[in-house]
């Protein structure tokens, strides 16, 4: 079990059965009060936020989270299907659980799925992808204002704004946490 | 202007002997106290160090007012003095577990004559730190703005406006607590000091309360750029309600799960013996910080 003091940003603690991760954490004591542990909390399955304080003497159980190495294989109409290359078991997340992360999954693609009580509940991607542009129209001739960009579509469907250079069939480095284009790596 | 250790511990010299020429210019002497005791003062949400030695638990003391406070009885009328203190699982940017508080007792006064102390104190502290800073005081982007007199707030009014709620109608101390943190603090000037003052009965184990209104204690805190800075009081001198308080801390402590506290004795034999008095303990860590614009308090600690 957790004590109050233990609190801390980045702490995974369950709250009402539900995994609850510390995005924020403030420490007050007004004089002569008890100390007051104030934390946004994000739920780790449903990514909802909210804020709760906590005082010494307050007890929480620790979230039994674990990470495992694991291959994305498809989608169809069960889910997004993840196998474990050294025991071959295979897992189903739901589209809700995989999140933003659809927009950057490749076949074959390995990724760290979070499992709950052994139950798969979200994925963790590299920082980086390397994506195939499969539709972009070319720059408009002339528009030749410095950060000017163009909407340009990749292999998995994900439309990005992107520099008027980038062409059709170009691989592009994009950042998997925000979602942005970084650079061109090979035309 | 960010500034390094040096800096820093220049700074905290300066200011440590501007505050000991302003007390020996106004007639204080200094006393130097223990900061270990068998008996500390039992307090509901202090938690202290504990060790022991040849089978005693000794504890760290969370202020000087143990030792410091008898003293009074001894005919000295106004003392102060500087010493470490230790709170435990206290963390965070304006707390440590140890720290440096300045305390001062002036006898035949109440809460309000320590006004004049603080806006004092707080002028010649940053006169005092010219040399290294210049003329400007900033703190988080702000100029500091020390013209007197500094703002009194009641602590009912102050409730009333941004809590919507009156503690004096209603005893929730946690509910009082949790809005003095997140609802009070946050709206008191940034820029400048303030007085908050005059707190429920319930909220401080050893002020005197008001001889006309029963309900309020002659409390008051010490705000700078809304950060607690200074705690003050008159002090309770009535040693059998001084006891049925520390009985009281003692329930407080059980129902958080900290151990009872024996009472001390020794302490409370002394009151009946000391005059009317007010006392008061700043955080020098904190006034540094602020003083210095650093972000908490372990940036002034002299530790590298």
């Amino acid at each position: 079990m957790y004590e109050s003091s233990d609190l801390r940003k980045g702490l995974k603690i369950i709250i009402d059965g539900q995994p609850y991760i510390i995005t924020e954490f403030q420490f007050s004591k007004p004089g002569k009060g008890q100390a007051l542990y104030r934390c946004k909390l994000k739920n780790m399955i449903t990514g909802y936020t909210m804020d709760r304080t906590y005082r010494s003497g307050d007890k929480f159980e620790p979230a039994n989270l674990e990470e495992r190495r694991m291959q994305y294989l498809y989608n169809d109409a069960e889910g997004y299907h993840f196998m474990d290359t050294h025991t071959y078991d295979q897992v189903t997340l739901s589209e809700d659980n995989v999140g933003n992360a659809k927009n950057f999954l490749q076949d074959n693609m390995e990724v760290d799925v979070l499992f709950f009580n052994e139950t798969p509940i979200s994925i963790n991607l590299p920082n980086f992808v390397h994506l195939k542009v499969v539709k972009s129209d070319p720059g408009v001739k002339g528009d030749t204002a410095t950060g000017a960009t163009k909407p340009a579509t990749l292999e998995t469907g994900y439309t990005l704004q992107v520099p008027l250079f980038i062409e059709e069939g170009d691989i592009l480095k994009i950042d998997t946490r925000t979602g942005e284009y970084v650079e061109r790596v090979k035309v | 202007m960010h500034l390094g250790k040096r800096e820093i511990i220049i700074s905290r010299h300066l200011l440590l002997k501007a505050i000991r020429e302003w007390f020996f210019s106004n007639g204080f002497i200094e006393v130097q106290v223990p900061v270990l005791s068998k008996t500390p003062i039992p307090e509901a949400t202090i938690d202290l160090f504990s060790l022991s030695n040849k089978g005693q638990t000794f504890y760290l003391l969370s202020s000087p007012e143990l030792y410091l406070k008898p003293l009074l009885s001894l005919n000295l009328k106004k003392i102060f003095s500087i010493t470490p203190a230790f709170r435990k699982e206290e963390r965070g940017p304006y707390h440590l577990e140890q720290f440096f508080i300045l305390e001062w007792y002036r006898a035949k006064s109440t809460y309000k004559d320590l006004f004049f102390d603080c806006e004092e104190l707080l002028d010649i502290s940053s006169s005092a730190l010219s040399p290294v800073l210049g003329d400007k005081r900033i703190f988080k982007g702000k100029e500091i703005d020390l013209s007197r007199p500094f703002q009194c707030l009641e602590v009912k009014d102050a409730f009333e406006k941004y809590a919507g709620w009156d503690p004096f109608k209603k005893k929730d101390e946690l509910h009082f607590y949790e809005d003095l943190a997140f609802k009070i603090e946050p709206n008191l000037p940034e820029d400048r000091p303030v007085f908050l003052m005059d707190y429920p009965d319930w909220a401080s184990s050893l002020s005197k309360l008001k001889n006309e209104n029963r309900n309020v204690c002659e409390r008051f805190e010490l705000y700078l750029c809304g950060i607690e800075l200074a705690n003050g009081f008159s002090e309770l001198m009535d040693p059998i309600e001084q006891r049925q308080r520390f009985l009281i801390e003692n329930i407080k402590r059980e129902k958080q799960g900290l151990k009872p506290l024996p009472i001390p004795e020794n302490f409370l034999s002394k009151l009946k013996d000391c005059p009317e008095a007010s006392g008061i303990a700043l955080g020098i860590d904190r006034l540094l910080m602020i003083l210095t614009n650093s972000k908490n308090i372990e940036e002034v600690q002299a530790v590298i």
